[in-house]
């Protein structure tokens, strides 16, 4: 039985003209212990995935499906239950943590007024345990640190603090929106070993959202590709980024830098994804798919499973190595 | 394509540049930095956040007064923007900033941003606005975007404007600094392959400025690392990829996750980019450094150029020596 169990996911936004479908029928699974990642490009559903498993969509959207965690049923929870799932049971830290940290309330007051609400714990009990949490992280001198201020600390520094926040309650999911996008590389990779140490240490689960496959290659266990609020390919991190089967998967992986080739131009895909609420019935890349037939965009696509439970949503067929359609 | 016989377009020599915190206290960003810039030719400027890569590319377009040294371009001296009119030959020499969603007027119509410098120097405005929609579609834009505002774009688009708007002066030299660091992974690479073209195109200069190592690796002729306000090393971008020899290139490359699915862990390099106030002594990386001897605490290192390359280490110097 996996951790966390989402079934056609289905997400619906209301905009200026009427409702528009922003998660478009996702399914995946998350084990123990296991980091899923979710990868896409702005617009692709990413984030409202992650929102979606914290109950904080927008309080007009349309949410239908299942999301199954830990055994309990999460869609139609009202808001006190939430309360009581996030950042207990499930913690998420954001892409930007300066402005996910409040720069005038000092790291303490932070880090433990959820231990206090969440655990039932006194604030002298909670300070110990945030004390702890920021060694673990390797925040130096963490005692110093409580006191401190969200600007006294380089980004880095900041994001560990997030994470350690994240930890407080001992979750059993981490969501990770892009949590090293805005670092160096430097930074960036003591990020991706501290998540990585975290995960084997507490046997966390984590779901990490970036558009990076260099960042995902390094810490995911398994892949999930999104595309305007689909799916179009999920399956083992290696299998999917040495052999990708659906053409979007393919062409971000060729839109990345290669300085093998000896070219100074980089491939990109044209044109953009549709907008929201304008997806074809069929696959949404089918404008833009170099391989696209006509019927592409008018049936929906079903999956096609490959090895080892990687699977594609392409009704054309399987890219093969040299990304030629067989 | 190094140009080694020509003059450079763009010349640095020793350029310092301070800033005067609140506390009346000066910090060096930028200390003492030599760059070369020649037409045609793309240098990639790469080095962490607080590195002073910013400052440097400000300066060097004359928006940021130096403390010290000279800025030389086309043979003249680059003079710090004040409340005069620019000398005139400055406007040849432009800048590209990161965030298009800041650097773009959101009540202004894309037709009247780009027509400004035109009009200014003079040109009539029909001839201004055709010119400045051959550029929108130069940047692969149409020209209805002339009567259309900011946020109806989307960022790549945005940028593909502020790009229209800096070529409207044909820049010799533009310095991009960031260009497409805020940008969706396929319009970055759609927005770096225009300004690899406008270079060629153009035989402009450019200094690219990224954290992005590997998009500097793929479009730059030669690279310079930034550390702390000093360059400690520059090279032809194959060559310092495929043999850096400073300790801190070595750190930044190895610090790239790459997607090959072999699920290699990226090496950190521990600590931060130390406060510039206080520069640590000697080599500014020595606190950071994996291989530093004592030696490197007490001496600063220089640049020494070995062929086409440089590099300030201590250790490297050593061997050579």
């Amino acid at each position: 039985m996996s951790l966390l169990e989402v079934k056609d996911l289905k997400v619906q936004l209301l905009t200026k003209g009427g409702y528009a479908t922003a998660i478009d029928g996702l399914s995946f699974t998350l084990d123990s212990g296991e980091i899923l990642g979710i990868a896409g490009e702005s617009g692709s559903g990413k984030t409202m995935t992650a929102l979606s498993l914290l109950g904080l969509l927008p309080a007009h959207a349309k949410v239908s499906g299942s999301i199954l965690f830990n055994s309990r049923e999460l869609v139609g929870l009202n808001n006190k239950e939430w309360h009581r799932i996030r950042g207990q049971e499930i913690a998420m830290i954001f892409q930007d943590p300066m402005t996910s940290l409040h720069p005038m309330l000092t790291v303490k007051v932070q880090m433990t007024e959820h231990m206090i609400y969440h655990l039932g714990i006194t604030e002298a009990q909670a300070i110990k345990v945030a004390e702890e949490l920021l060694a673990d992280v390797r925040i130096p001198d963490p005692g110093k640190a409580l006191n401190a201020y969200a600007g006294q600390f380089s980004g880095g520094m900041r994001q560990r603090i997030c994470i350690a926040m994240a930890l407080a309650c001992n979750p059993k999911l981490l969501l990770a929106d892009e949590p090293s996008t805005a670092l160096d590389v430097t930074v960036q990779a003591g990020i991706l070993t501290l998540l990585n140490r975290l995960r084997s240490e507490r046997n966390l689960s984590i779901m990490f959202i970036t558009h990076d496959l260099g960042v995902l290659s390094s810490l995911t266990d398994r892949l999930l590709v999104m595309y305007a609020g689909r799916e179009v390919e999920s399956g083992k991190t290696k299998t999917i980024l040495q052999n990708p089967l659906h053409p979007y998967t393919r062409g971000i992986l060729d839109s990345l830098p290669d300085s093998d080739s000896g070219e100074k131009a980089l491939k990109s895909i044209a044109g953009f994804p549709p907008e929201l609420g304008k997806q074809p019935v069929g696959c949404a890349f089918s404008e833009r798919c170099p391989y696209a037939v006509a019927t592409c965009s008018v049936h929906k696509i079903s999956p096609t499973i490959a090895t080892d439970n990687h699977r594609y949503f392409c009704p054309v067929g399987p890219l093969s190595e040299a990304g030629i359609k067989s | 394509m190094t140009l080694n016989n020509a003059l450079p377009i763009l010349e640095l020599s020793d350029v310092t540049v301070k800033y005067r915190r609140p506390d009346r206290k000066f910090i060096t960003a930028v200390a003492g930095v030599n760059l070369s810039l020649h037409s045609g030719e793309i240098l990639g400027l790469v080095g962490e956040s607080g590195c002073g890569k910013s400052t440097l590319g400000k300066a060097a377009v004359g928006i940021l007064p130096i403390a010290s040294g000279e800025i030389q371009f086309e043979s003249q001296k680059v003079e710090p923007l004040s409340r005069k009119s620019r000398p005139l030959n400055l406007r040849k020499l432009q800048l590209i900033f990161q965030d298009p969603y800041s650097s773009l007027n959101p009540r202004r119509k894309i037709g009247d941003q780009l027509a400004d410098g035109l009009l200014n120097l003079g040109m009539k405005e029909d001839e201004a606005y055709e010119k400045s929609s051959a550029l929108l579609e130069r940047v692969g834009l149409s020209k209805s975007a002339l009567t259309r505002y900011t946020h109806q774009f989307s960022g790549g688009q945005r940028q593909r404007i502020a790009i229209a708007r800096a070529l409207s002066l044909e820049p010799r030299v533009i310095v991009a600094d960031e260009p497409i660091s805020a940008l969706d992974a396929s319009a970055q690479a759609q927005v770096a392959n225009l300004l690899v073209e406008l270079v060629e195109e153009f035989g402009m200069g450019m200094i690219f400025i990224s954290h992005d190592l590997s998009v500097v690796r793929q479009i730059s002729d030669r690279t310079a690392v930034m550390y702390l306000g000093k360059i400690v090393e520059i090279a032809p971008t194959e060559e310092l990829w495929s043999n850096p020899q400073h300790p801190y290139t070595k750190a930044l490359i190895a610090a790239i996750p790459k997607p090959d699915g072999k699920g290699f862990m990226p090496l950190e390099l521990p600590g931060d980019v130390p406060d510039p106030r206080l520069p640590p002594s000697g080599c500014r990386f020595h606190p950071r450094c994996p291989v530093a001897i004592s030696q490197c605490a007490i001496q600063e290192p220089q640049l020494v150029s070995i062929g086409q390359r440089a590099s300030s280490c201590l250790l490297i110097n050593e061997l050579h020596s």
